[in-house]
């Protein structure tokens, strides 16, 4: 946890080497892993803090959602998915994740600069503390998942496995965006908008609502390409798929594309994140 | 013999982006009121960093305005400025139309503490100008063409271990800069800069304070930002909470119950009880009413005289011959003496 090695070698702040960045990133989330803990301590804390209901916020919101859509498309379309209000929940969760990061690491450089002013820690600790609170929110709201499996009689299969592999793939690729654009939000103000517009657009271009099942008129050629340009539509997939069973439905391919591209992301954006925040924080 | 030192900067310097555009009003009155900060109460210090709502767009369109500034982590309003009128003017040498501002800058120590003045001022503000308008003598120095202001310019200074290093400068000379270039919240754009030890550096009361967390988690959750450990703030939290003062049925009470004579005394308490090998002090702080005020200097003295190498920045000539080793004068963002204090006062009165 110390900052400094006690009379030990020297530190010296500047930009970290160009490839070993994220090994840097690495050892200063976990020397300051206490601190960590009581970002998302506390941020669980203030989340529900003064309301009645509290935790249930985290179910209810997802349930009306999927009650509105289901409602939809119960009226729209004629498909029959046996589980698709559960597929729909999943989708939602998942997104609200992603999203949820991003939004909140776009602003957390700025919003926190006065503390960041104040004191010092590595500042990636904000982007850390988001994306873990953000995976134990997830966590917590899937557990109304459980009771949906009881109902449509569903068993657990070694499936199960891919649930956590799609969080930590929606977890890199969402971090590794915010890692940019926290940067580039202390620079020019106007990303966090950019970032709130492409965010709602890609809401309606992901799978949270619906289900590549739905998806009949569309050439497979055309699929095909969209799985890759989409990881998000990949991970969706695999959570649905933890929970219902089944096989997956996307090519082998697809996921570990979807993979390459999180860890490409990830791996850019600290490198991105490393090197410009001590610029950055000029402009806070 | 290189092991010797816990603070070295070679050539460091620090450039910043200069603000254009209609931020320049703002600008003014934040210069305006870092005047202030030269004072020795404490409260105002904060203003420079815990802006978050200025309510100054009014200043534009009518005749008497406020404009209110909050403090972010404490979320009183600690200063206002009232506009007392606006006069066109023209400036027949550059023909730009510009307006021209009086108002009178007024804070107070907390929200029911009396207005005091600080001033009336004066000044033509320009709107909206298109680009940043180099003077002629500026020119010369080559940064400003780049639209940048060099805010710490190739200090190199050696610190030893257990030394007291005082910094003594006017305003906008650096020396807060310095300290956070040393701090960490900067990294130097020239140069390097090499601690060896724990920094702590104490700018200001109270840093991550969460107004709906209890006072215990308050401790627990600022603490740890300052890089103490989990069982080690545990062992302390009995100690943190008696010096505060603060009654035991209250440290369990959200921290928006407290008054901010309670929130400062939790704050300093908080840092008074850290063990910093390396301690950055700007201004030597104190918080709280007039008996903890007395005590918390006390404290601080301490923590000054104690092992730590210290580096304070200050304006307080008196207190930088009692507790420092070496004082250097800093001018312009550049370190202008070498380590003697009847030199580096003469260049601060000069």
């Amino acid at each position: 946890m110390d900052r400094g090695p006690v009379g030990g070698k020297a530190i010296k702040r500047g930009r970290p080497p160009f490839f070993s960045t994220p090994i840097v990133m690495a050892r200063n989330i976990s020397e300051n892993r206490q601190l960590l803990y009581h970002f998302v301590s506390r941020d669980l804390k203030l989340k529900y803090h003064g309301s009645i209901l509290g935790y249930g916020w985290t179910i209810v919101e997802p349930l009306v959602m999927t009650g509105v859509f289901y409602l939809l498309f119960a009226i729209l379309t004629t498909s029959v998915d046996p589980y698709r209000p559960m597929h729909i929940i999943i989708g939602f969760l998942s997104w609200y994740f992603f999203a949820g990061t991003i939004t909140k690491s776009t602003s957390s450089l700025v919003g926190k600069s006065g503390l960041i002013k104040i004191i010092y820690f590595p500042r990636e600790l904000f982007i850390a503390g988001i994306v873990s609170f953000e995976a134990l929110t997830l966590l917590l709201s899937l557990l109304i998942v459980i009771p949906m499996t009881y109902y449509y009689d569903l068993e657990f299969s070694w499936r199960v496995v891919l649930l956590p592999a799609s969080i930590l793939g929606m977890g890199l690729l969402a971090s590794g965006i915010g890692l940019f654009t926290s940067i580039l939000q202390a620079r020019v103000r106007d990303v966090q908008h950019i970032v709130g517009l492409v965010l709602k657009t890609s809401f309606f271009l992901s799978p949270a609502f619906w289900t590549l099942d739905n998806v009949q008129r569309v050439p497979e050629e055309y699929l095909d390409i969209y799985l890759y340009a989409n990881p998000m539509a990949v991970y969706m997939t695999m959570a649905r798929s933890a929970f219902n069973g089944r096989p997956v439905g996307v090519s082998d391919y697809h996921i570990i594309s979807a993979f390459a591209v999180s860890a490409v992301v990830f791996y850019i954006g600290s490198i991105f994140f490393m090197r410009n925040e001590s610029r950055a924080v000029k402009y806070l | 013999m290189m092991d010797d030192y816990a603070i070295e900067l070679r050539n460091a310097s620090l450039d910043f982006p200069m603000v254009r555009g209609s931020q320049k009003v703002l600008d003014i009155i934040l210069e305006k009121l870092s005047i202030s900060r030269s004072g020795s109460d404490k409260s105002v210090t904060r203003i420079e960093r815990g802006i978050s709502e200025i309510e100054w767009a009014a200043i534009r369109d009518s005749e008497c305005y406020r404009v209110i500034i909050r403090n972010e982590d404490l979320d009183t309003i600690v200063s206002k400025i009232e506009v007392l009128g606006t006069k066109h003017s023209f400036d027949w040498n550059t023909r730009e139309v510009g307006v021209n501002y009086r108002y009178r800058v007024q804070f107070r120590k907390d929200s029911k503490g009396d207005w005091i003045d600080i001033g009336a001022y004066q000044d033509l503000v320009r709107p909206e100008p298109r680009e940043v308008r180099v003077d002629e003598n500026e020119n010369s120095n080559p940064s400003y063409k780049k639209s940048t202001f060099r805010a710490i310019d190739g200090v190199s200074l050696s610190i030893k271990k257990g030394e007291v290093i005082g910094i003594i400068g006017e305003n906008g000379s650096g020396k807060s800069t310095l300290l956070r270039l040393i701090g960490g919240v900067y990294a130097p754009d020239i140069g390097e800069v090499e601690t060896r030890g724990k920094v702590t550096m104490l700018i200001s009361v109270g840093a991550g304070f969460e107004n709906h967390l209890s006072g215990r988690e308050n401790i627990m959750i600022s603490g740890s930002m300052y890089g103490v450990e989990h069982d080690r703030l545990e062992e302390m939290l009995p100690a943190i909470v008696e010096y505060s003062g603060i009654n035991r049925d209250f440290v369990d009470q959200p921290l928006r119950t407290y008054s901010s004579g309670m929130r400062s005394r939790l704050g300093f308490s908080i840092i008074s009880h850290l063990e910093p090998e390396i301690l950055l002090l700007d201004e030597v702080m104190s918080a709280g009413d007039h008996d903890f005020r007395k005590r918390s200097e006390k404290r601080i003295l301490e923590m000054v005289e104690g092992d730590a190498t210290v580096v304070i920045v200050s304006h307080d000539v008196n207190i930088l011959e009692r507790l420092c080793d070496r004082v250097f004068a800093m001018k312009e963002g550049k370190i202008v003496t070498d380590g003697g204090f009847d030199q580096a006062v003469s260049v601060y009165r000069s």
